[in-house]
């Protein structure tokens, strides 16, 4: 057992036990869903209907019904996929670096923000492909076998590392999420009643059971692709970044791409974590789980990767100056000067200025104050992709070819969509799975629980020593749960 | 026959290997035995059940609907007998001439299985050469406008109906000869003829009716003398009967008149005629108002002559000064250029006269000080110069004959021995037609190939005059504005169907032929009068050959007998139609006569001429021109120029005036505190027409009439004139009378046609003709007083290029003056790029090609390596290439709210730089960071009297090509012969290529435009007839692929083929592509750069090749040659005649 000072704040509030993180975690599920639930995910399917409906349209019609032009031939669908690769950036890092730092406060937060991950990421998914101008030959980018022999694909084109980076990473997150659920579906299928959700759950559990020796593979696998998914944090982002970085485009071709867009993904999406996190905190009761002491953690992390970002904006602009090329320094000139100037200075303010308020303590651990910046820096993050891609290459190299750029309807749409698309199927998520990693959560409750460290009236260590606890509890109420 | 031979297929069957037999005999193996499967006890016991016949039945269900899911069978069927003539794949090239009444020019057509697809410019034989425009090379599609009309047409009470020919035919003449009887009025309006068989065969109509007037031949020279004695003129005068004869007239009515010109030299040398003028000659040429590359008069012929003066590696330049108000084409090229208003035209006319010694009239101010300038170089120029006007007021035309007359130009760069026969408006005859018409004394009109309803300026007059004719006839290829009020619709042949010849001057004949079947049942308007002059019968098929057979025989009655080379007709025809044009023998070469003007006189009614706050000027855009062709979506669709806009006409104003008249953001402080330059950033944004930037509207009101248009912010425009370009607003009331073809009509953002509130279609832009007036009896298009008033509309103008400087890019654009690139080092004008690089341990600064990421693709000095360099200094921004390249490769057209979203699909664009007022700036800043400050915003806004360079820009070729490496899929790859490759087949749209192309010239196919249906009415490929005109040697792309220029790859395999078939290498001369083949003045230079020898190499070799972007390391196989300017360091730096402006100004208030 880990042992952990009795001064730390504890990670667990109230008087948990083993079986009441059970009971908090399945209420959910096994409860009616309430009317709140209904109403958003109707919401969101609606959007995600409209958005889907523009993508059939854009398909049907042709790219030109977004606002593309000779010059600007990304906007809009890039950026958006970008900034969905970065949001899906926080449930990897969370559950696999932290894992191997052993940081314990992820175990509230991982599943949500692996979920989070891989619908992200799936959203991130629908960009690359749409973008296409004949989506219907996009399998040409694997390479695959072909009646033309020695037709392959080009393997210089970051574009062609992107599929693979991204395939990667999502099968890998995909695979480390679900593996993180097995054990916490089959309390479930443990618990519930009815046939129909028995035999799913039954199913998705893969024949769980429990035993020690299921628990150790357990932990071997959870180790062995914490390993595994680390490296693909930062390749992910890397390779997205040398879309624009192995590119001649002034603003583009910059060598510190690479970790300043990893570390802009981590800034994005824990500020995604954070917005998703404090609404569910609220509406799934899940307030003792997820506290202030998870909200700052969260908070240090964006100041970090905050002033990170920051610090590369400036480099950039000392290098765009530095550097003494022509088209390099008038891009970044014209970046905070010229028309799109309103695009890079929402950039700054969002992700440059506005974190450096949770230097104040109070304000970090202030609930409301942090989820209002959560969603300025997810704005500000939108901005940075936008202001990378498209002010770079409104102006580039032939001032004859300089244009604007002016989203459609369509653009605007998809991009709504995704949004839609992305919040129906968290809200499946937050209605039929388990949120939290509640088996995990209770590896900690015994070294991190208020209750463990405030001894409830029996002084510290009264715990250790009482550690039928749980059992009677649970010996009562829930024979089938195996997994205590 | 019976043989011994024994044959084998291969070495085992000979020597009957073992395993040979093993496998012969084991053919057909028992083991396989169908017998013993069949009759299998397993196969017995299978039975199909229920379950599997449902199997079946929704399998065969599923196969059956699939199977009818193909796509439709487009057949093309075979020649059954092949024509001699035609290969299939294999062009056959004719010589032709195009003339419309305002362009002139010898022509070779392309055609493909017997179609034409292609024209360019004749460059063995004619006058024009290489030289055609825009609007030459873009009539072949004009041929394939469905709106043509397809039969006769007769217009009763019960509408419109079509007719028969042989009722057409019998009903008009019926009418002509009882009209002739009883003594009435018959006139025959059509533009310039310059075609002796037409003048014969409407001398003959004449007669026939009686007519005692016989056509005016033009100058009296001795080919046409002989032509006059044989016409068969038919002496009523003696006739005893009481009838009066009838009143039989020709009259000549183009959009353009010369008719001041021709008054002018009628009163300096006795004959209006118009002389031939050489540029080629001229060391100083000034333009006074004067478009002369531009559709004035022979302007074919003057580009060509003009660009050889704009080589100076020959060791000299021409000095081009122009006088104008608007900022034309040719006022874009020249050194100097002065902006007046159209009324000073007179007094720099006399204000140059004056300074050359002349009995002119000193020019007061600024202006004055430039006549002076003028003058010192005229003077020096002595007989090599030329000064031109285009005004059609006889006086100005009078004193600049003076001042040639002074200089001596006379016999050196005028060769009034050769007399031009274009532009014979007879403006007084025009005059007085239009009041007979107005008065009802004509009983009968014919109109051919002119179209008075919509070029006139009281064109609706003549609409109703017309109906009001006893018998109106209509010779139209449309149901056109003037057509539409005639009686009978008599559809003329297009020129690609028809036989003609033409005299374009004196001693000069060409010949245009057929080059494909009449598409439809049309008759040549010769052969109508021919037909109505009793001198043919139509035959029964529209495969006639009246007009061929008569062209023959004139041909072979004036043409044959005065000449010495050929003994049969046959091989002296043969040999005129091959060339297609021909140089009469012997011409004997005129004196000069003597100037006899009384200039005074004109002097002084010139320094009387008005002055108005805003004065007009109707102009000919390089791609629409007189609006003959407003239906031709190419030519709708090439930006203009100057402004870049397409699909559009607008009023063009100095950008001052416009934030005058718009103040937009800019306060009135600081427009007070800048003057008219514009140095305000925010200023800069009321001026910026955008994608979501529309432009202002104004009313421009002359007179009775007025038009609302759009504002474009023109620099170099001069302050307080308006300029409005003719040719726009054609085909009015579209779909209920006229109707001359899909893309002439505006076109909503989602396909189709918007129509105003009666349901008729609305034009593109708005007919301009009806703001121009007459001036001293001659119809003027310049200096009409009008006023204009502010809409609080807007308007969206589809603009290709929104960005209008080059930033001080020199690495883009390189420029110097004539005397520093011949005094001076190459490095004074076009140094070498360098980079500072670690080399053996220290920072030096090396040459960019020292910089390598990358292997080199080994096309240097192996095999070919295609390349093309372009001469900034001779392109004159004309439109030609962009014209050809799109009728080469099949380029779409996409409409204009694709243009107004960027989205241009042109291979090749001209780029077109205007200086910026930060230039000098930003050179003090270069030399001096830290004394001087400048501004990128003052950048972006051009001069107020900008200097212009036009660059050519398609694909480089790069042989380190970016967008090679960022396609995932490997669709744009590099050839051994130097090409960047596109694969449509295989490319997915990314569209990173395009992202990562520093020239941007990559443009995506952003629709179906062959299907959708936001094409219908402009991409001609979505017509079938429309579609004829596609080359079949180059794809039609298709949605979401990326296309760009290849150099005309198919162009350049067929040059290979021609040398292959020839046994030799491949020479300069075998390729050449669709650009360089249509400039008019060679500066496109394409061929084999590892041909040490060829143009090409030497050409990038010179001293004036860059390479654009030369440190971004792509290593293009495209130069540039740096544009040299015939002017002053100084005025280089500064070149701005503000102070005129001022002036300008000041006498305008």
């Amino acid at each position: 057992m880990h042992k952990e000072a009795s001064i730390r704040e504890p990670l667990i509030l109230g008087d948990k036990s083993y079986h009441d993180i059970t009971e908090d975690v399945c209420r959910p599920i096994e409860n009616d869903a309430p009317k709140a639930w209904y109403l958003m995910i109707t919401i969101a399917g609606l959007v995600a209907m409209w958005g889907i409906g523009c993508i059939l349209y854009l398909i049907g019609t042709g790219i030109g019904t977004w606002g593309l032009n000779k010059t600007v031939g990304w906007a809009w669908d890039i950026t958006n996929f970008v900034w969905w690769v970065g949001i899906g950036h926080a449930g990897t890092l969370i559950s696999a670096v932290l894992l191997l730092f052993r940081q314990k406060w992820r175990m509230a937060i991982n599943r949500s923000a692996e979920a989070m991950t891989i619908f992200a990421v799936m959203m991130a998914a629908v960009f690359p492909g749409i973008h296409m101008g004949r989506i219907w030959v996009a399998y040409w980018v694997f390479p695959l076998p072909n009646q033309f022999g020695s037709l392959w694909v080009n393997f210089n084109s970051p574009l062609l590392w992107d599929v693979f980076a991204i395939s990667t990473y999502f099968s890998v997150s995909l695979v480390f999420w679900y593996i993180g659920l097995i054990p916490d579906f089959a309390t479930i299928r443990d618990r519930v009643t009815r046939p129909v959700a028995k035999k799913i759950y039954s199913i998705l559990s893969f024949g769980w059971t429990g035993n020690a020796k299921a628990w150790n593979r357990f932990e071997i696998v959870s180790l062995v692709l914490a390993g595994l998914a680390t490296p693909l944090v930062f390749s992910v982002h890397s390779i997205v970044s040398m879309d624009f970085a192995t590119s001649i485009v002034p603003g583009w071709h910059t060598t510190i791409f690479p970790p300043y867009f990893v570390s802009g993904a981590v800034f994005s999406g824990f500020a995604m974590v954070l917005t998703l996190l404090l609404i569910m905190r609220k509406a799934m009761h899940l307030e003792n789980y997820i506290h202030v002491k998870h909200v700052e953690y969260m908070n240090i992390v964006i100041i970090v990767t905050g002033s990170i970002v920051g610090v590369a904006y400036i480099t950039e602009l000392f290098i765009s100056w530095y550097s003494g090329v022509e088209y390099e320094a008038y891009a970044f000139i014209n970046r905070a000067t010229g028309p799109y100037w309103w695009a890079y200075w929402s950039m700054m303010t969002c992700n440059v200025i506005s974190p450096q308020l949770f230097w104040f303590k109070k304000l970090r651990r202030n609930l409301a104050f942090t989820f209002v910046l959560s969603l300025v820096v997810n704005i500000g993050m939108w901005f940075e992709r936008f202001v990378i891609i498209v002010t770079s290459i409104h102006r580039d190299y032939i001032p004859s070819s300089w244009t604007m750029f002016h989203p459609t309807w369509v653009d605007i749409g998809v991009f709504i969509g995704t949004i839609g698309i992305f919040f129906f199927l968290f809200l499946l998520f937050a209605r039929f799975f388990p949120v939290l990693a509640l088996n995990e959560l209770k590896s900690i409750l015994k070294s991190s629980g208020e209750n463990y460290k405030e001894g409830f009236g029996y002084g510290e260590g009264y715990w250790d020593k009482q550690a039928h606890h749980d059992e009677i509890g649970d010996a009562e109420n829930d024979n089938n749960d195996s997994n205590d | 026959m019976a043989t011994n031979k024994k044959y084998w297929k291969g070495f085992d069957e000979l020597k009957e290997t073992p395993q040979f037999v093993e496998r012969r005999d084991n053919e057909f193996p028992a083991e396989l035995s169908v017998e013993e499967f069949i009759g299998s006890e397993k196969s017995a016991a299978f039975k199909t059940d229920r379950r599997d016949f449902l199997k079946f039945l929704g399998f065969s269900v599923a196969a059956a609907s699939l199977a009818a899911c193909e796509k439709p069978v487009i057949k093309s069927v075979p020649y059954v007998n092949k024509p001699e003539e035609i290969t299939p794949g294999i062009a056959n090239w004719y010589a032709s001439t195009y003339y419309d009444g305002n362009d002139y020019g010898s022509v070779l057509i392309k055609t493909r299985e017997g179609r034409p697809i292609l024209i360019k410019g004749n460059k063995n034989y004619g006058i024009n050469g290489v030289a055609t425009t825009p609007r030459i090379i873009g009539s072949v599609l004009s041929l394939y406008n469905e709106a043509r009309l397809q039969e006769p047409h007769k217009h009763g009470e019960t509408g419109c109906v079509a007719v028969s020919w042989s009722d057409v035919d019998a009903e008009i003449s019926t009418k002509l000869t009882s009209i002739a009887s009883k003594g009435g009025t018959i006139r025959l309006v059509s533009r310039s003829i310059i075609s002796p068989s037409t003048k014969i065969a409407i001398n003959a109509f004449s007669a026939k009716y009686g007519g005692n007037e016989p056509f005016p031949m033009g100058p009296i020279n001795e080919d046409v003398q002989v032509l006059d004695e044989a016409l068969p003129i038919v002496d009523t005068s003696d006739s005893s009967e009481e009838v009066s004869s009838p009143d039989i007239k020709h009259v000549v009515l183009d959009e353009v008149s010369y008719s001041g010109m021709r008054q002018a030299n009628k009163a300096s040398f006795g004959d209006d005629f118009i002389p031939s003028y050489d540029f080629s000659k001229a060391k100083v040429i000034v333009g006074i108002g004067c478009d002369f590359l531009n559709g004035w008069l022979l302007s074919t012929e003057y580009l060509g002559q003009y660009g050889s003066t704009r080589k100076p590696e020959s060791g000299w330049m021409s000095k081009h000064w122009q006088f104008e108000s608007i900022m034309s084409q040719t006022g874009s090229n020249a050194d100097q250029r002065v902006r007046i208003k159209p009324s000073q035209e007179g007094a720099v006319a006399a204000g140059i006269l004056h300074a050359i010694g002349g009995a002119g009239k000193a020019a007061e101010g600024v202006l004055g000080t430039y006549c002076e300038q003028v003058a010192s170089d005229l003077k020096a120029a002595g007989s090599s110069a030329l000064v031109v006007s285009g005004s059609n007021d006889k006086n100005i035309q009078l004193i600049v004959n003076a001042i040639n007359n002074k200089l001596g130009s006379y016999g050196e760069t005028i060769d009034v021995s050769k007399k031009v026969e274009l532009g014979r408006n007879d403006d007084a005859a025009i005059k007085q037609l239009s009041d007979e018409l107005a008065s009802g004394s004509v009983d009968a009109i014919i109109f051919y190939d002119t179209n008075p309803v919509y070029s006139m300026s009281n064109g609706s007059d003549w609409e109703n005059a017309i109906r009001n004719c006893e018998l109106s006839v209509s010779l139209s290829q449309y149901e056109d504005e003037t057509a539409s009020a005639c009686q009978y619709v008599c559809p003329d042949n297009n020129y690609l169907e028809s036989w003609n010849d033409y005299n374009p001057k004196t001693g000069h004949y060409s010949l245009g032929q057929p080059v494909i079947r009449p598409l439809y049942d049309t008759r040549q308007a010769q052969e109508s009068i021919l037909v109505w002059a009793g001198e043919a019968t139509r035959s029964a098929t529209k495969d006639s050959t009246v007009c061929y057979d008569f062209l023959k025989s004139v041909w072979e009655e004036y043409g044959f007998s005065r000449q010495t080379e050929y003994a049969a007709f046959n091989d002296y025809w043969n040999w005129a139609v091959h060339n297609g044009s021909t140089e009469a023998q012997g011409m004997p070469s005129a004196e000069v006569p003597v100037f006899s003007g009384d200039v005074g006189v004109a002097v002084a009614a010139v320094a009387n001429m008005e002055m108005s706050p805003v004065e007009l000027i109707v102009y000919q855009k390089a791609g629409i021109g007189t609006g003959k062709d407003a239906a031709n979506p190419w030519l709708q669709e090439m930006p203009d120029p100057l402004s870049k806009v397409s699909w559009d006409n607008y009023v063009t104003m100095a950008p001052a005036d416009v934030l005058e008249m718009f103040p937009g953001s800019l306060s009135e402080a600081s427009l007070a505190e800048n003057g008219e330059e514009i140095k305000d950033y925010n200023a800069w944004n009321a001026l910026y027409l955008g994608e979501d930037s529309p432009a202002n509207v104004v009313t421009v009101t002359v007179g009775e009439q007025s038009v609302k248009l759009p504002v474009f912010p023109m620099p170099g425009q001069a302050s307080g004139t308006i300029g409005i370009a003719m040719g726009y607003g054609r085909g009015a009331n579209g779909g209920s009378t006229a109707v001359i073809g899909k893309a002439a009509y505006c076109t909503g953002n989602y396909g189709g046609h918007e129509t105003d509130d009666a349901g008729n279609l609305i034009p593109i832009g708005k007919n301009a003709f009806p703001l121009c007036g007459w001036q001293n009896g001659t119809m003027t298009l310049a200096g009409m007083s009008a006023t204009i008033v502010a809409e609080t509309e807007t308007y969206q103008l589809a603009c290709a290029q929104t960005h209008h400087t080059v930033m001080g890019r020199e690495s883009v654009v390189k420029e110097t003056t004539l005397d520093t690139y011949l005094n001076a080092d190459s490095s004074a004008y076009n140094p070498p790029h360098e980079l500072s690089m670690i080399k053996d341990g220290k920072h030096q600064m090396l040459p960019v090609e020292e910089a390598d990421l990358w292997d080199s693709h080994p096309v240097e000095n192996v095999g070919h390596r295609w390349g093309m360099s372009v001469d900034l200094t001779s392109c004159m921004g004309c439109g030609s290439c962009l014209v050809s390249c799109v009728a080469e490769n099949n380029v779409p057209v996409v409409g204009k709210d694709e243009i107004r979203r960027s989205r241009d699909m042109h291979w090749l664009r001209i780029d077109r730089y205007f200086s910026s007022v930060g230039d000098s700036d930003r050179n003090a800043w270069e030399k001096d960071p830290t004394k001087n400050t400048f501004d990128y915003h003052q950048m972006e806004i051009s001069e107020a009297s900008p200097s212009v360079v036009y660059m050519p820009m398609m694909c480089q070729h790069c042989n380190h090509a970016p967008c090679e490496t960022v396609c995932p899929v490997a669709a744009t790859t590099h050839s051994n012969e130097g090409l960047n490759q596109m694969t449509y087949n295989r490319c997915i749209g990314t569209r990173y290529c395009a992202n990562n192309c520093p020239y941007k010239v990559r443009r995506f196919n952003w629709f179906n435009y062959q299907g959708y249906k936001k094409f219908n009415e402009t991409n001609p490929a979505q017509q079938e007839i429309g579609r004829m005109v596609l080359n079949p040697d180059v794809v039609v792309r298709s949605r979401g692929v990326m296309e760009k220029c290849s150099f005309c790859v198919q162009k350049i395999q067929e040059g290979k083929l021609v040398a292959k078939k020839a046994g030799r290498p491949v020479q300069d001369g075998d390729v050449t592509s669709a650009c360089a083949e249509a400039c008019p003045v060679n500066a496109i230079t394409f061929g084999d750069w590892n041909d040490k020898d060829s143009a090409i190499r030497k050409s990038s070799e010179s001293d004036r090749a860059y390479q654009s972007l030369e440190e971004v390391g792509v290593k293009p196989n495209v130069w540039y040659k740096v544009k040299v300017r015939n002017i002053e360091e100084q005025a280089m730096a500064t070149n701005d005649d503000h102070a005129s402006d001022h002036e300008t100004e000041h006498t305008a208030h």
